[in-house]
């Protein structure tokens, strides 16, 4: 009696049959149109590629080369923690910047709640457009940002900021205007009656309760922002990032080692602050 | 009565939790805005260059030739994005049930794991991808791996803490029934988390998505690369025109994903 | 004839902040107990360590058809005893066709298993199962919709399919209000009664206890306090074992 038999009457629609098989298809025809790209040297999976990674590897360390590695000498570390610093400030900043853009912005983007009286066209429109401002910047990647900041602004820490704080902003607009929606609103609507405005409803009704759950995704935030905030500076020039580009494209490899090393150890130290940070929030 | 609607101080209190981080920010934010050297705008290409890129912006190169280039740009970075996930969507799973220790629990065994998906996911994908391509050369699996790799990383965390904290007490009342560990797993564990772990992985595929646009900018093909050369040239017409292909790309997966997730959660 | 499960001097102990025990106990197939005591009188422990689940005795033997439990490979110890709780058996994410197969685990290998819960194939056993507590039709239900009184029917059905020759029940009705509450004890009682099972139930409600099993055990600060027929069961007993402590 309990061996298994075929559910009887139900057969399954050919829909989803159908699209239980799409899934697998594209990432067949993904995986197609990956290999078939130009290659510029040897393939992956090959003696040969395992020979130059070798060969890079060992450069990493160091072995091979002349002159003295990189990270025998005290003043490439000196060197690699001020601009680790200015990498770790940079980071804040734009966390910050885009908490705040996110969190004044945020009131107007939600949809007010189904039981409440429907808004009115304008106010419709302007959440409609906020919401649309944060679909643009979070999609746009903080690299193109980068570039078009460059362009105008000089390459300049301003510039990097004011990418990484843009597209974040984008990014913790849309994840707070979901946080704004799933809340109560009767303690805010409590308030509006009691003759407060909306956007002083929002501050004492909304806002106190939110903040919890706004700081974690900030600080859960910046977590990305920290590993992302390299790349952008390779564009616009300063820190750790642009360290990175010039040691690799001057083929200084023990060079690049310390940077990486400097790279990871600050990325974990900004996990590990994000993860006290965020338990103090609970505690 | 004007005296009573007049504020009192009251006596201060120490600041809660999520006052004191507010705080400990905000010190952090100014610290950091002090440390930092700007430049005010119109000091680069200034507001000229600004003006430009927004009429880029109203007027892209919508061209047919053009916009099947960039068609074609946009199959190639949603394929990098899908094959690089259906990697890191089974590798990250299964470092997930290791790190987790559900299957298995070794403490050595879930350290180990923790350790090595943390160091991978500490690094971009783009440095991954400079990485591999200073080290292998230029190549379409580099690209993918590029991004695969943190990602396991990333999945594997975040899921194998969701598995951790699964309510164990179905799970303890299947092994009474007789579970097996990986009975318990694929009965207990797993249909608690899986409409989580259904929507986190499409959220991770719309950032897969970004991540191979901007991973071309390394070489290899797709929108990143078309920006770029567009953004040399100062073409801003035919720069937004991939710009927008990302955007459209990027709310086709959010739109699919909230679909799908909505279909789980009913 | 052999009594189907034996405890014999059983002490228990958590870090000497309670004690159980020694506890002597043989109950016979087919017999039905209800077991009743004050909270805190070590109801719920006492089931716990029968089912073998968990830590052994400290000291003393339980052995169910002569076998020690504590010593029984996970499938055998399915086969012997099954037990159901007051709530949180049931996976909630699953359908309720699911969470009665998966009273088959112990039997099914891997394969089986995955098959039933991903393919469109089910075990005949657990619709018949679901029948005979009356869930016929909620065969493919989302687990999460039923109610209280309709989620402990569905622990019943798995354990029914899952077939163990003693059942244990702890407190399942505790959190039902009194008519399906009596209903499912209905259903419990007369289900454990079939093919010679053995059933140990416990309950806060000793009127709930005489009216639905043959023979009581009392329960009072670790020991057996009382041990008699249904019938027999007086109102001074009951005081006995529900009154102010020593």
């Amino acid at each position: 009696m309990s061996e298994l038999q075929r559910t009887p009457g139900r057969a399954a629609p050919a829909a989803t049959a159908a699209a239980r098989l799409l899934l697998p298809a594209l990432v067949v025809l993904a995986w197609a149109v990956v290999l078939v790209q130009p290659r510029a040297g040897p393939p992956l999976f090959s003696a040969e590629a395992w020979a130059r990674v070798g060969g890079f590897v060992s450069r990493l360390a160091g072995m091979g080369i002349p002159g003295e590695a990189a990270f025998a000498r005290g003043s490439s570390w000196a060197s690699i923690a001020g601009q680790a610093l200015t990498t770790l400030s940079l980071s804040v900043l734009a966390a910050g910047l885009a908490g705040s853009a996110a969190l004044l912005t945020v009131h107007l983007a939600a949809r007010p709640g189904a039981e409440g009286p429907p808004a009115r066209l304008p106010r419709r429109a302007l959440g409609a457009c906020v919401r649309g401002a944060y679909v643009l910047a979070r999609s746009i990647p903080e690299l193109v940002w980068a570039l078009l900041m460059v362009l105008v602004l000089r390459p300049s820490p301003l510039a990097a900021a004011l990418a990484l704080g843009i597209h974040n902003a984008g990014v913790l607009g849309r994840l707070l205007t979901d946080v704004v929606e799933d809340l109560d609103p009767r303690p805010a609507r409590a308030l509006a009656a009691t003759g407060a405005g909306a956007a002083q409803a929002f501050l004492y009704g909304a806002l106190p309760r939110m903040l919890p759950q706004v700081l974690t995704f900030v600080l859960y935030r910046w977590e990305v922002i920290i590993r992302t905030t390299v790349i952008v500076e390779a564009v616009t020039g300063t820190g750790m990032g642009s360290a990175l580009r010039f040691a690799l494209s001057g083929r200084e490899f023990t060079t690049v080692t310390v940077v990486l090393t400097a790279y990871v150890a600050l990325v974990l130290a900004v996990d590990l602050l994000s993860a006290i940070l965020r338990r103090t929030i609970r505690g | 009565m004007p005296e009573r609607a007049a504020l009192v101080p009251v006596r201060p209190r120490t600041p809660g939790g999520p006052t004191r981080t507010a705080l400990l920010v905000f010190g952090a934010l100014a610290l950091a805005a002090l440390t930092v050297d700007g430049a005010p705008a119109g000091a680069g290409g200034g507001l000229r260059t600004l003006g430009r890129i927004l009429g880029g912006m109203l007027t892209p190169d919508l061209s047919p030739r053009y916009l099947a280039v960039v068609l074609g740009d946009a199959a190639i970075t949603a394929s990098y994005a899908l094959a690089a996930m259906s990697l890191a969507g089974t590798a990250g799973v299964a470092a997930a049930v290791v790190a987790s220790g559900v299957l298995y629990d070794r403490r050595w065994i879930r350290t180990l794991s923790r350790i090595v998906l943390a160091l991978v996911r500490s690094v971009h994908e783009l440095v991954w991808a400079l990485l591999f391509v200073y080290a292998a050369g230029l190549s379409p699996s580099a690209g993918v791996l590029a991004i695969a790799v943190p990602y396991t990383g990333v999945i594997g965390r975040v899921l194998g803490d969701r598995l951790r904290d699964v309510d164990p007490a179905p799970v303890a009342a299947l092994a009474a029934a007789g579970a097996s560990g990986t009975a318990r797993l694929l009965y207990g564990i797993a249909p608690q988390v899986s409409a989580d772990a259904t929507g986190y992985l499409a959220y991770r595929l719309e950032c897969a998505l970004r991540s191979a646009a901007v991973l071309s900018f390394v070489g290899l093909g797709g929108l990143g690369a078309r920006i770029e050369l567009a953004l040399r040239d100062l073409d801003y017409g035919r720069a937004w025109t991939p710009i927008y292909a990302t955007i459209l790309l990027v709310i086709l997966v959010d739109r699919l994903g909230v679909r799908h997730r909505r279909r789980f959660a009913r | 004839m052999d009594p189907l499960v034996t405890l014999e001097g059983v002490t228990f102990g958590h870090r000497d902040a309670f004690r159980l025990g020694p506890i002597d106990l043989r109950v016979r197939a087919g017999e039905r107990i209800g077991l009743i005591g004050s909270s805190g009188a070590g109801k719920s422990t006492l089931l716990h360590l029968i089912s073998g689940a968990g830590a052994p005795p400290d000291g003393g033997t339980i052995r169910i058809g002569g076998r020690s439990v504590h010593g029984l490979h996970r499938a055998e110890r399915a086969r012997a005893v099954g037990i159901v709780h007051q709530r949180h058996d049931l996976v909630d994410q699953l359908r309720v066709r699911h969470n009665v197969q998966a009273g088959l685990l112990g039997r099914w290998r891997l394969w089986r298993a995955t098959l039933a819960l991903v393919g469109p194939f089910e075990a005949p056993a657990a619709r018949e199962a679901l029948e005979r507590v009356g869930l016929g039709d909620r065969f493919d239900a989302r687990t999460s919709e039923l109610s209280g009184g309709e989620r402990q029917r569905v622990a019943i059905a798995r354990l029914l399919v899952q077939d163990p020759h003693l059942v244990l029940a702890d407190e399942p009705v505790a959190s039902l209000d009194p008519v399906r509450a009596a209903s499912v004890l209905e259903l419990l009682t007369e289900l454990a009664g079939e093919r010679g099972r053995a059933l140990i139930c416990s309950l806060h409600q000793p009127e709930l206890a005489v009216r639905f099993f043959d023979r009581i055990v009392g329960l009072r600060d670790g020991r057996v306090d009382l041990d008699a027929p249904a019938s027999s069961v007086s109102t001074a007993d009951l005081d006995r074992l529900y009154g102010p402590h020593a």
